[in-house]
């Protein structure tokens, strides 16, 4: 007699534990990548293409580090045997610290962990950590990335806002 | 974009940079979401995705698409880079600290608008922290918070 798989439980605010981790992942950063944001961006591409920005080699610019250091929740989730909450979990806060220039060639290694988990206002909330550090001799840490979202469905009146 | 400083005299606390205006367009959005979150084998269509999938964000907490944060604080980086001098924002030594109380949407208009909260010359190099803020078409902030980065030593000089 066969038995009927256990449902996957969905990785609430109360399932989730400070220090879940997601496997590291390890990308290397691509020229295509940097283009493509410029392109997107319409930005000053200057400090890929001018002699001034070559010589200095300049850092790429500090929102690709969600490409080069992704935040994997997902995998996270999956990985504590969970699923994604059914519902969108929007963004509360964003704050990056890039330590030191991350450039074309480089490969980063990085890990995503849940650093804390609150409640304010009645709300809840996750507060992500990826911690990207250079595959060089130094394994040297290149960038923090630190993401808090509303881990709630949401409220009558945000609809509103 | 807006016009670019070039001089780090020109970055003294309490200066205000030119206001920038962002008009808010789905496609903006998709094309960012082409840069981050491609479509992929198991999803073409990106269904799901509360930037992307209309009828799921219509369910849903803010009742419609939203902006990705990701896609806000790119403007607001670029907006910094365009004024900055060249190599500012990618000196390789840059915080954003950014908080989002409000949803932004298709179709708003963004002012941003940047002030340069502090300064300091250190060994590393000249460092600049702005205070951040853009606000919405009915004055919702949308974005707020700080922008710090280190000049290159060339430029710090």
């Amino acid at each position: 007699m066969s038995v009927a798989p256990e449902p996957i439980p969905a990785y609430s605010w109360d399932y989730a534990k400070v220090g879940d981790e997601a496997e590291t992942i390890s990308v290397l950063v691509r020229s295509a990548d940097v283009e493509k944001y410029y392109e997107v961006m319409g930005g000053d591409r200057s400090s890929l293409s001018s002699p001034v920005a070559a010589e200095r080699m300049m850092s790429v610019p500090i929102v690709l580090v969600r490409i080069f250091a992704p935040l994997r929740r997902h995998e996270l989730i999956e990985r504590q045997g969970a699923k994604y909450p059914a519902h969108p979990t929007p963004a509360i806060k964003w704050h990056c610290q890039v330590l030191v220039p991350i450039r074309v060639g480089d490969t980063i290694v990085s890990v995503t962990r849940v650093r804390d988990k609150y409640v304010k206002r009645d709300r809840h909330f996750l507060h992500w950590e990826v911690e990207a550090r250079r595959l060089d001799e130094n394994n040297t840490k290149v960038a923090v990335f630190n993401y808090v979202n509303l881990w709630d469905a949401g409220k009558k009146e945000d609809r509103l806002r | 974009m807006t016009e670019k400083c070039v001089r780090l005299s020109d970055i003294q606390r309490g200066n205000q940079l030119p206001s920038h205006i962002w008009n808010v367009t789905q496609k903006d959005i998709e094309r960012f979401g082409d840069l981050l979150y491609p479509p992929s084998k198991s999803n073409p269509s990106r269904s799901g995705n509360p930037h992307i999938d209309k009828e799921y964000a219509a369910k849903h907490i803010y009742g419609g698409i939203t902006v990705d944060g990701n896609h806000t604080v790119a403007v607001i980086c670029e907006m910094l880079a365009c004024w900055l001098p060249d190599g500012a924002m990618t000196s390789g030594d840059t915080e954003v600290n950014i908080t989002f109380p409000n949803p932004c949407r298709p179709d708003d208009i963004i002012a941003i608008q940047a002030s340069v909260l502090d300064t300091a010359q250190q060994p590393k190099g000249y460092l600049a922290t702005f205070s951040v803020e853009g606000r919405n078409q009915n004055g919702k902030i949308i974005a707020v918070g700080s922008v710090t980065t280190r000049f290159p030593p060339d430029l710090s000089a």
